[in-house]
């Protein structure tokens, strides 16, 4: 791989890699949602870094490219993170739909004694 | 005598919750109106009425509505809670034929338009819909109720309780037959006759039905293994 190509790799992985974790440390991001995309920096570093490790895994595993191989692994990870959007999300809805109801139980009881 | 409780979710409603409220007043019931975040004048109708009603700040499906209802009759101790809608589909004088069905040791009771096959019978797309239903809940659960989308029902106070803490919020009726019978609750049927809705179009039309068919089948294929291994 060209030295100048793998150089411009590097330091994009490690621009996502500060810009994932400068959100951290002004808690714009929780630490919980930031894991998978520092799974994600880091293991793009690790691949710019050392681009034999993609050769050894992807002949390893019978990819025609080893471009190939790094599309896989980037877009596996993804998807975990939609997927846990997802769960995020529907774990969200659970919480709205109770708080909406307990708020508006007791807005109606309040109501109620107000009348008597 | 037990306390009965009528639950009325009403998501734009303004022209029928009157007459819906009024048809329950000759009957010795209380009754509580959702008023599941509507667009309309639905709240106002109620203020000026002065009907006993809860309001949801917005539109959160029937589900959430309908169960904010039982939560309700289980803060409130009830005995039994029913089901109506608000929209004059549902006729008041079976409401009680399904108090008395209660009251045998049924734990729900729902109300079928097709036991007897009188009056409004749905739309035709509708109809395929709630065969299909029917097909799924003989696959998965061994039976099935001759209605299953009906939204008329009643159910005692251990369904009361139950219903308090899981509700299904999509297309609730479907589900909440498939994973009661599953529990173990003692589920029956009566015949009633239903009205053609009055105004409004119905919740579920068009490109939606083929929508909720899909959803309705995985969400009663999901529901089949979450409850299936409580048993």
């Amino acid at each position: 791989m060209a030295l100048n190509l793998r150089l411009f790799l590097i330091i994009a992985s490690i621009v996502l890699f500060l810009i994932v974790s400068y959100n951290v440390v002004k808690n714009k991001l929780l630490v919980k949602y930031s894991l998978l995309w520092i799974l994600l920096s880091l293991i793009l570093i690790l691949l710019s870094t050392f681009p034999k490790l993609s050769f050894i895994f992807s002949n390893f595993l019978g990819f025609e490219k080893t471009s190939n191989f790094i599309f896989l692994v980037i877009m596996a990870i993804i998807i975990l993170i939609c997927l846990s959007y997802s769960i995020t999300l529907s774990n969200m809805n659970k919480k709205l739909i109770k708080i909406v109801q307990a708020m508006a139980i007791e807005e109606k009881e309040s109501r109620s004694k107000n009348e008597n | 005598m037990e306390k009965v409780l009528i639950i009325i979710p009403a998501y734009n409603e303004e022209k029928n919750i009157k007459k819906t409220i009024d048809s329950l007043k000759k009957l010795d019931v209380d009754y509580v109106v959702i008023n599941d975040g509507s667009s309309d004048n639905t709240l106002s109708v109620l203020k000026k009425m002065d009907a006993n009603y809860i309001n949801l700040p917005f539109n959160m499906g029937i589900g959430c509505a309908v169960q904010t209802g039982y939560k309700y009759a289980y803060l409130n101790d009830y005995d039994i809670a029913i089901q109506y809608d608000g929209d004059g589909q549902h006729n008041s004088n079976y409401i009680k034929d399904l108090v008395n069905k209660i009251n045998e040791g049924h734990d729900m009771v729902i109300g079928s338009r097709y036991l007897e096959k009188k009056g409004f019978q749905s739309s035709f797309m509708r109809r395929v819909g709630i065969k299909w239903i029917k097909i799924i809940n003989k696959i998965l659960i061994g039976k099935t109720t001759t209605d299953p989308t009906s939204g008329f029902r009643a159910c005692n106070k251990k369904v009361i309780k139950f219903f308090a803490e899981n509700y299904p919020y999509d297309y609730p009726e479907s589900e909440t037959y498939v994973i009661t019978s599953l529990i173990g609750f003692d589920i029956v049927d009566i015949p009633v006759v239903m009205n053609e809705r009055k105004e409004g179009k119905s919740s579920i039309s068009g490109i939606k039905s083929a929508y909720f068919m899909i959803k309705v089948t995985i969400s009663l294929i999901f529901n089949r293994v979450i409850y299936g291994r409580r048993k």
